[in-house]
């Protein structure tokens, strides 16, 4: 572990909201049961609350509130660089460089909210390398699934374990990596919402995509 | 596309639910212009996003839920009845596998609040959406539209649960409305995104009228009873 990737790491309290529905997820194949109509629903936390409203979690603070936000910076840098790396490749068509160009002026300002929550105590973006991962159509699609769907899971996993204030403006963040991740997979022509309710990252997946590009 | 859809709130919400809870949040007169104003419609989703009141009281947790379930119901509704009629039968393969999908989710969505909120969920307004679901093309538009207010429902109200469990919870329902959207909008040749970072609405005073109203059971004083316009 470099000391990039150790900057990302959470304590487990930091996750405990959602750590706490992923140990329910059998009453989640309960309700798929009740539902019917054959879409699954993904291990997210929407269906596992039902009927637990347990009060376990660590509770809020400023602290806890930069860790989780150092965190997300990490992805938002690493989402930023890899669509700046792309532009300045330029071995995209037509469709994904426009969604690359917005997507990236997106990240962009991801970034900066994130810095300005953080003030003084925002850590610098970490050096990314991404090979040939921007340089072709193929390789860029496969990447950019990877990195927004990872994005996705960090805010579901970490955003319900903010301060009110800073939870409503990562929410606002949050709506957006969906829409990216849609839009990558339209591209990809594969289905944009795979599932009634989005899971949550594991501390473990995001920081296994992080290590990729840090190396 | 707002500029094409000339569907109301006011149209779609026959016995009024969404306008009465609007009338407590923002007044009659207020009320009375964002269910005229119409839905995805840059006018209504900037008088969404302007605080209402000042300091909200203490919302309790099931009103917000319940008016997150009012506007499931309207989805799930929609979807279904466009499916039913045949009317999601005449499109393209891809919009069927697009309308078939979020019609699922959204049910899903309705029975997952409903089942947290058990004896407390409201039950469903009733909706006509006017001949809307009958037409590809406006049954198409307006769920566009649909899906994007959605979003900003949901950004404003995740962080409003007093239980983060229920926060977490509605994330996991906002990427999922917020893939709708972008689906939708791509699919139609939209850009997916509309803004970098998506407009909250500050709608968590709704919630307390709609659970302290008589909504369901009243008539929509506010609900226009002139059929939509469409210039698409």
């Amino acid at each position: 572990v470099n000391d990039e990737e150790r900057s990302a790491v959470l304590p487990a309290s930091d996750l405990r909201v959602t750590a706490d529905f992923d140990q329910r997820l059998s009453r989640a194949r309960a309700l798929r049961a009740l539902i019917g109509g054959g879409v699954a629903i993904a291990g997210g936390a929407a269906v596992s609350v039902i009927g637990e409203l347990s009060s376990a979690a660590a509770a809020p603070s400023r602290a806890q509130d930069q860790r989780i936000l150092n965190y997300l910076l990490v992805l938002e840098h690493l989402q930023e660089a890899f669509y700046g790396e792309a532009r300045k490749a330029g071995a995209l068509t037509r469709d994904l460089s426009t969604y690359a160009r917005v997507v990236g002026g997106n990240e962009r300002v991801h970034v900066g909210v994130i810095s300005k929550l953080l003030g003084p105590v925002a850590r610098p973006a970490p050096t990314f390398r991404f090979g040939s991962s921007a340089r072709s159509d193929k390789a860029f699609v496969r990447t950019a699934l990877e990195i927004e769907e990872t994005a996705v899971g960090a805010y579901i996993a970490t955003a319900a374990n903010l301060t009110p204030r800073v939870m409503a403006d990562v929410g606002s963040i949050c709506a957006v990596e969906g829409r990216h991740a849609a839009w990558i997979r339209s591209i990809a022509d594969v289905i944009p919402a795979p599932a009634a309710a989005d899971a949550a990252a594991t501390q473990q997946r995001v920081l296994t995509v992080i290590r990729r590009f840090t190396k | 596309l707002s500029h094409d859809l000339d569907l109301t709130l006011g149209n779609l919400d026959i016995d009024g639910a969404i306008a009465e809870s609007f009338v407590g949040l923002y007044g009659e007169t207020r009320a009375r212009f964002l269910c005229k104003a119409t839905i995805g419609g840059a006018a209504l989703t900037a008088a969404l996003a302007a605080p209402a009141r000042a300091a909200a009281a203490r919302l309790d947790d099931t009103d917000i839920l319940n008016f997150d379930l009012v506007f499931e119901y309207l989805q799930a509704s929609f979807y279904t009845e466009a499916d039913r009629i045949g009317t999601v039968d005449r499109m393209s393969k891809p919009l069927q596998v697009w309308a078939r999908t979020l019609g699922a989710h959204e049910r899903a969505h309705v029975a997952i609040l409903k089942h947290v909120l058990g004896s407390a969920a409201v039950k469903s307004p009733v909706f006509d959406f006017k001949g809307v679901t009958d037409s590809p093309t406006k049954f198409t538009k307006t769920a566009v539209a649909m899906e994007d207010l959605t979003v900003a429902l949901l950004v404003g109200q995740a962080a409003r649960f007093k239980n983060r469990q229920l926060s977490a919870a509605v994330f996991s329902l906002l990427t999922v409305e917020a893939r709708h959207a972008a689906w939708a909008r791509h699919l139609v040749g939209f850009t997916p995104v509309l803004y970098a970072v998506d407009r909250p609405r500050t709608l968590s005073q709704v919630a307390h009228i709609v659970a302290t109203t008589h909504f369901i059971s009243r008539r929509a004083s506010l609900s226009s009873k002139r059929p939509p316009s469409f210039t698409g």
